[in-house]
Formats: C-alpha cells, sequence, structure tokens
C-alpha cells in the first residue's frame, strides 16, 4: 500500500485518536451522527467536525437492554454498542439525519442514556421526488442551523456556509478522481482502499482529507497495480464498514478479484452529487441532499436508484455483483430481491451476502468463491 | 400482593354492536372484490390519512386499507403461511416486514382471503394506491405491489408526526395530498367532489374522536370493553372512516359503552387485575387474551395500538392523553378543499392510527405507553415484541424501561403480527404463567367463567 493510502486506513482505523487529537488541537466541538444525509456542511461552517459514528465490530452486553437482538439492525446496534461502552466519549453533541427506523431508535436511546451538550434528530424528508420536499428539507435546515448557533453560542454567516460548502464540493470532486483510476482495466486502487477513503472522509476534517486525497492524485498516474485484478466486483447494499471483509475478498479467495465500485452510503453514494451554490445556501443543500443518489427508503414513488446502479456497473466495468444488507436491514432486503432480479435478466452473474456484526468469515469466503468458480467454468 | 379470584364480581353482557362491526367489515371486503364489475373504482390505501382523501369520488369507490388486509391475511394462518412461502420464494428475507411480505405473498399467489377465510382465485388488482406511510416501509410495500401487478400509485411522505406536528410539516404535506387529489382526477377522468370531500373530512375526524372518547370510558373500573373485543371494533375506522354509515356505528358503540358504564357492566366479570399490551397483536392468536380473561380474571384495557390506531390523541398540560378536539370543536374555517385538506392532515399529524411509532416521535411514544398504562389504571403489561413490524418492535425495549420507571412490570411475548410461525403458544402461556406468579397472581382453582 502506498504512503498515499495508507494515510486513509490509518484514520480510518485510528478513529477516535484522530478525534481527540483535532479537539485539543483545535479547541473546536466534534458532533457524532448517524446516517450520511446529514447536511454536514452546516456544522462545518460552525467549525464543528462531523464524525460519522460506525460500529467496532464488536457485540456489546449493553445493548440489549435497550434494543432487541432479534429486530434491529446489526450494524446499529454495533454503533450502540459503541456508544454505551464510550468509544465515543470525546463527541460533544449527536445528531441524526433522518432514515431507517434502526438509526432513528438507537439515536433516540443514546441521546438518553449517554450525556451530551447537544442532540438533534433532523426529518429529512424520506420523498424525494413529491412536490414541496425542497421547501420542507430548506426548513429544517433553518432549524438545524439555529439550534447549532444556540449550542455553540455564534452565529453561522453566509461566508461560513458558502466556505464549507466549497472545502465539501472539493472532497467530492477529488474523489471522484480518485474513483475514476478504479474504472481501469487494472485498479491501482482496491475496494479496501477505496472504502477506507471514504470512511475517513466521513471521520476527519475535510480540509486535511482534501490535501491527502490531492496528493494521492498526484502519485496515481504513476502508480501501478501489485495484483491481479480478477473479477471485477460491484458491491451493493447497506452501510458497510467492514474492511476485514473487503481485504478478504480481495486477497485471500481462491480466485481473484476487485471491488471495482459500490453503492453504498460508505462509497460513491457519498460524494456523486455536488451542492451547486445559490443566494439561499439552505436551500443548495436542500437541492443537494434531495437529489443525492438516493437510499431505498428515499427512493418511491419511481427508482432513481436502479437506473443510476446499472450505470454505474457499466462505467466501471463491472463484472459480477455482490448483493449485502446488514442483519435486519428491511430496506435494502427489500431493494436487492428486484434488483438483483434486474442483473440476473441482464446475465449478470449476483451472490447476496448477509453482514452482522462480527462476519462469518469462512462461510462468505466459501460463497464467493463458488460464485467466481462459476463464472471462470460458464466464461 | 394476591388476587382473590375465586367469585364474579361483576355483572356482564355481549356487546350489542358487535356483529354489526363483523358485519361492516365484511361487507366493505365484498365492495372491494366486487368494484370490477359494479363499476366502481378500486383502491388500495394506505392506513392513514388517505382513506379520507379518495372519498372525494364519493360512492364511486370501493377501498381497501392495509391494515385491516394485513389483520385479516394474518389472521386465517393457514393462507398466511402461504403467502409467506411464496414471498420468501420471491427472494424476500425472513426477517424484513411481516406485513409486506403478507400482502406481497398474496398478490404473487394471485389469491385473495376474505373475513370468512374463503379463498378467492384472483388478487383483486386496484385502480390505483394511494398510500401516506406512517413510515417509508409502508410506501415501499406499495411500491412493490405497484411494480409487479401495474398498478398506479401515489405516494405521500410524512417525515414527522406529534409532536414535531410543526407548520412546514403540515405545509409539506398539504402540499403534497393536494397534488394527490390531482393526480387521482387526472388517473381516473373524475372530478372529484370538494363538498362531499368536506363532509367527509368532517366525517373522518368525528370518527376517530368517538373511537378516542370510547376509549376514555375503558378507564373505569370495571372495563366495559376487553382489547380484543376493541381489535374487531377498530377496523372500521382504517376502512371507511369517512362514511356515514361508519360514524353512525362508533356514535353507537360511544352511547353503549358508555350505558355500560353507568350500569356497572364489565366485559370481562371476573376483572380482578388489569393490563395494557402493545403493538399490533398477533392476529392468529388472540386467544391469548381470552386465556388472561378466563383462566386469571385479567383484562387488556388497551395499548398504544388498539387505542391510536383508530383514534387521535395528544398530551395535555399535566401530561395525561386526551383526545384531540376535531377541526369542528376548533371552529376551524372548513370551505374549500385546501382547508379541508389542512384540517384533515393537522387532525392526523397527532398520535392518530401508528404515527406514534414513527422515528420522529420515539421519546414521546415512551411517554405515550406510561401515560396509558397510569390513566387507564393498568397494574402491569404484557407486551408483544413484534417481530412482524420493525416499526414497533425497535422500541419495545424502551417502552419496557419506560413502564418500569412508572413501577408497571412487563413482560414481553415474542411473536409477529403477520407470521403465524414466529408465535409458540406454549411457550408464550408458561412464560405468562410464570410472570403472573411472580406478580402474585394465582389461576383460581376450579372457576371458570
Amino acid at each position: 500500500m502506498s504512503g498515499s493510502l495508507s494515510k486513509f486506513a490509518d484514520w480510518a482505523k485510528h478513529r477516535h485518536e484522530y478525534a481527540r487529537e483535532w479537539k485539543r488541537r483545535t479547541g473546536g466541538k466534534v458532533a457524532g451522527y448517524l446516517c450520511s444525509y446529514l447536511p454536514e456542511e452546516i456544522f462545518y461552517a460552525a467549525n464543528i467536525l462531523p464524525v460519522r459514528v460506525f460500529g467496532g465490530h464488536e457485540a456489546s452486553n449493553l445493548v440489549e437492554s435497550h434494543i432487541s437482538t432479534n429486530i434491529a439492525c446489526a450494524f446499529c446496534r454495533d454503533c450502540l454498542g459503541q456508544g454505551l461502552t464510550g468509544k465515543y466519549d470525546y463527541i460533544d453533541g449527536l445528531t441524526m439525519a433522518q432514515t431507517c427506523l434502526h438509526t432513528g431508535q438507537i439515536f433516540w436511546i443514546w441521546s438518553n442514556n449517554v450525556p451530551l451538550e447537544w442532540s438533534r434528530f433532523i426529518a429529512i424528508p424520506h420523498g424525494t421526488q413529491n412536490v414541496g420536499r425542497f421547501e420542507y428539507l430548506t426548513e429544517e435546515m433553518r432549524l438545524l442551523k439555529e439550534s447549532i448557533e444556540k449550542w455553540t453560542g455564534k452565529s453561522i454567516s453566509d461566508e461560513d456556509l458558502d466556505r464549507a460548502i466549497e472545502i465539501h464540493n472539493l472532497n467530492r470532486k477529488l474523489c471522484r478522481q480518485v474513483y475514476e483510476y478504479r474504472k481501469k482495466e487494472n485498479p491501482p486502487i482496491t475496494g479496501e482502499d477505496a472504502l477506507n477513503i471514504v470512511l475517513s472522509s466521513q471521520m476527519v476534517d475535510k480540509n486535511e482529507h482534501n490535501q491527502a486525497l490531492q496528493k494521492l492524485l498526484d502519485e496515481l498516474p504513476t502508480m501501478s497495480s501489485q495484483r491481479q485484478t480478477g473479477t471485477r466486483l460491484m458491491l451493493i447494499g447497506s452501510v458497510n464498514d467492514d474492511v476485514r471483509f473487503m481485504h478478504m475478498v480481495e486477497n485471500e479467495l481462491n480466485l481473484p478479484a476487485t471491488f471495482v465500485i459500490e453503492d453504498t452510503c460508505t462509497g460513491l453514494r457519498y460524494f456523486y452529487n455536488d451542492v451547486t451554490p445559490q443566494n439561499d445556501r439552505l436551500m443548495a443543500l436542500s437541492i443537494r441532499y434531495n437529489h443525492r443518489p438516493p437510499c431505498p427508503l428515499k427512493d418511491w414513488p419511481s427508482r432513481r436508484r436502479f437506473p443510476y446502479i446499472l450505470n454505474v456497473f457499466k462505467q466501471y466495468n463491472a463484472q459480477a455483483v455482490i448483493l449485502m444488507n446488514q442483519k435486519w436491514c428491511s430496506p435494502h432486503i427489500t431493494d436487492n430481491v428486484p434488483l438483483e432480479k434486474k442483473f440476473r435478466e441482464m446475465g449478470v452473474t449476483t451472490a447476496r451476502i448477509e453482514f452482522d456484526i462480527t462476519l462469518p468469515m469462512g462461510q462468505h469466503k466459501t460463497l464467493l468463491e463458488a460464485t467466481l468458480e462459476t463464472m471462470v467454468e460458464f466464461a | 400482593m394476591g388476587t382473590d379470584t375465586n367469585r364474579t364480581l361483576y355483572p356482564t353482557e355481549p356487546l350489542k354492536i358487535w356483529d354489526e362491526a363483523k358485519q361492516l367489515r365484511a361487507k366493505y371486503f365484498r365492495e372491494y372484490v366486487d368494484a370490477g364489475k359494479n363499476g366502481k373504482l378500486r383502491v388500495l390505501s394506505g392506513t392513514t390519512t388517505t382513506p379520507a382523501l379518495a372519498s372525494g369520488f364519493g360512492n364511486d369507490v370501493a377501498l381497501m386499507g392495509i391494515e385491516p388486509l394485513l389483520a385479516n391475511l394474518s389472521f386465517h394462518a393457514d393462507f398466511a403461511l402461504q403467502c409467506f412461502i411464496a414471498s420468501e420464494s420471491f427472494g424476500f428475507a425472513r426477517e424484513m416486514c411481516g406485513m409486506s411480505k403478507l400482502i406481497w405473498g398474496s398478490a404473487i399467489l394471485n389469491k385473495f382471503v376474505m373475513t370468512d377465510g374463503s379463498v378467492l382465485d384472483e388478487w383483486p388488482v386496484p385502480d390505483f394506491i394511494l398510500c401516506l406511510g406512517p413510515t417509508a416501509c409502508h410506501n415501499k410495500l406499495a411500491q412493490f405491489l405497484a411494480e409487479y401487478k401495474g398498478i398506479p400509485s401515489y405516494f405521500i411522505d410524512t417525515p414527522q408526526y406529534y409532536p414535531h406536528n410543526s407548520e412546514h410539516v403540515l405545509k409539506y404535506l398539504t402540499t403534497q395530498v393536494l397534488d394527490a387529489i390531482e393526480w387521482m382526477e387526472k388517473k381516473t377522468r373524475k372530478k372529484f367532489d370538494d363538498e362531499l370531500f368536506i363532509k367527509n373530512v368532517h366525517n373522518h375526524c368525528e370518527s376517530f374522536n368517538l373511537w378516542s372518547r370510547t376509549m376514555l370510558l375503558n378507564q373505569n373500573i370495571p372495563a366495559p370493553l376487553d382489547e380484543k373485543t376493541m381489535f374487531a371494533l377498530i377496523g372500521l375506522n382504517v376502512l371507511r372512516p369517512y362514511s356515514d354509515e361508519v360514524v353512525s356505528f362508533y356514535s353507537r358503540l360511544f352511547e353503549e359503552v358508555k350505558d355500560r358504564v353507568s350500569r356497572g357492566i364489565a366485559s370481562v366479570a371476573n376483572e380482578q387485575f388489569r393490563i395494557i399490551s402493545d403493538a399490533i397483536p398477533p392476529w392468529p392468536y388472540l386467544n391469548i387474551w381470552r386465556y388472561l380473561e378466563r383462566e386469571y380474571g385479567i383484562v387488556s384495557v388497551g395499548s398504544p395500538y388498539s387505542m391510536i390506531i383508530a383514534g387521535s390523541w395528544m398530551f395535555d398540560d399535566k401530561g395525561d392523553l386526551v383526545p384531540v378536539p376535531t377541526p369542528k370543536q376548533m371552529n376551524m374555517k372548513v370551505t374549500n378543499r385546501e382547508e379541508a385538506v389542512r384540517a384533515l392532515i393537522w387532525y392526523k399529524s397527532h398520535f392518530s392510527t401508528e404515527s406514534n411509532y414513527t422515528t420522529a416521535s420515539v421519546p414521546a411514544q415512551h411517554q405515550l405507553v406510561e401515560a396509558i398504562a397510569r390513566q387507564w389504571k393498568a397494574q402491569a403489561a404484557i407486551l408483544h415484541l413484534n417481530r412482524g413490524c420493525p416499526m414497533q418492535g425497535m422500541g419495545g425495549v424502551e417502552s419496557k424501561n419506560a413502564l418500569l420507571k412508572a413501577g408497571v412490570r412487563s413482560i414481553f411475548i415474542e411473536g409477529s403480527c403477520a407470521d403465524p410461525r414466529e408465535l409458540n403458544m406454549a411457550r408464550v402461556k408458561e412464560e405468562i404463567d410464570v410472570f403472573l406468579d411472580f406478580l402474585g397472581i394465582r389461576k383460581p382453582a376450579g372457576q371458570k367463567v
């Protein structure tokens, strides 16, 4: 792994140490958040570091006192466990941009059980195709901005928002530029690398992340792949923070394979579209977050998500699809069925995999090896 | 603590209006199935606000709500099992929303079960689907149906409810609903009758208000209604709450229950202990409630589900749960379509038809469970950990914790509102027996009521 790439891996692995050090260095506040629909720009404009909460892949015996294991999404329970065991004790506030019931429930449980200076639920609309959605979300953003101003005691100016939007748009642009290299026949960046890049983007100061991305982009033209690409895989599904899984698929199967692209909220979906600046900064944010590639829960009545996924599949020359869902994730289970049918109608090989707090790597390895072997046999 | 369950305490008599509830429900199911040959619009509606919207097309509409559809499907367990096999064979995983899989399964099988259990060899395809989901899951449920059967559909988004039903939320909802009405006019090529709609909005709110006021009467000791009976009475408000027929029904129900209270008539003659439940019940296993009544003299006096699905509620200044006043009672100006939509949205944006279980309302839901236990004088709770509905099941443990803080002990029975495979009756009875024994409640020797 190049020095530039290892920076992202290091950030993702040592996320808590980074955030603590950032606080010491800047004197700023940290707001933990659940779900990538959060309008991070508003927090950044207030000099707050937004840090996405991820699980630790550790089961916790504290969670069951608040939410049942056989109903709630594995990832969400893992996140809650991290919160209840104090792994995120450095966050000053917690916020949640509404998507699924599971993240919503753990937000409230966390807010009620862990001391916080501030917390806020942001009711992002689900109807991202419905009339009135832009005005509605703009008002939610205005209320959020007011709440943050009250929390920090400082107002957020238009200039602050402009600065934040510019930095976030730059981050998105640089990520997209990095991702272009995944389209190559032998991509110099693996799926594991890409996951570390996006995970770290959701954990560290965007300005620092931009500098690291720029450094990587300087190196990429001369960087070559040191491994066999093999079957080009697309990963589609629920939130994925399992770097170990990505490593296993790309390094430990008996046939080579590489994740060349993904539709997850720790992948392309996170940075696909920019904020188009306009006079009403909050409306500009509202439009961006309504229009981003949607999570299944926000993808109705028409399916915007499926054409986007099929388009991306072709753009990145993927050959097979891994459809993943976190255990108990209704939204992605609901969408994965018709999506899989679409791919099968196209003659694309698919495999379905379930994630949990800890993964049965042996079973997944067997399934994926069998999937790859069928492709080789029938090629 | 012990209770004396060895003697009959209260006079009791059957609810006179009971049969009418069953007949009306059967009638509405038949009207829905026969809509095509009777020249009516067949409309599949979400559970909440949308029944009233379609009613603007008058007597030309035969409407089915997703909630009564689910309840009927699930109640007929053998058919439900076939539906689950069909939807799981289609590819949907075991642990996802049971309501979705049940309804999808029926559509995949192309079969439809009536209230008497007879199975029709065709799934009646609605002319359109109109869905206002308390959560996005409901709209995803409808999306699959719309795609699978090629049904035009309109979905309305409600990102938050009471206590967050502020002006911009109501404006967003009103905008969508007005758009939905125009969409329906285009799809049906029929004129929406605004005068009729205004009347139906008032009817809808009146039906819900009557149910809420009927529920207040159940704070009485002895309870005039038990929850299993309530399950049979709520269906009409999630089918045709806007109709004169249903308003009349709930009006007469209210009077009958009021009369029962004045005469001290109990639903459970040997009422010795009061509980509440929570969540959509396991429909194939409603005899759990009768087991409690018969064996222990325990009456379930209501729940956040049975009270709220067919009512509309809010907290007063003291933190008590009270019925939301109707737009008429509030002297709201309702003279045109927009005002009628706004009034209906305002009324339904409170705790009404499962909105209490939605994500934004989570803390209020736990406050609500505690309020119900307190105001309805429940001494314990037997909560359904409903694996068939993540919306409800998700907050179950925290509701239990809220009750415990308030001094109300509770247990879970694990099951599903949809999937008959998810509940083990023998185990549930044993768990209930152990819980009640812990509370000091014994089965009376030799007593049968």
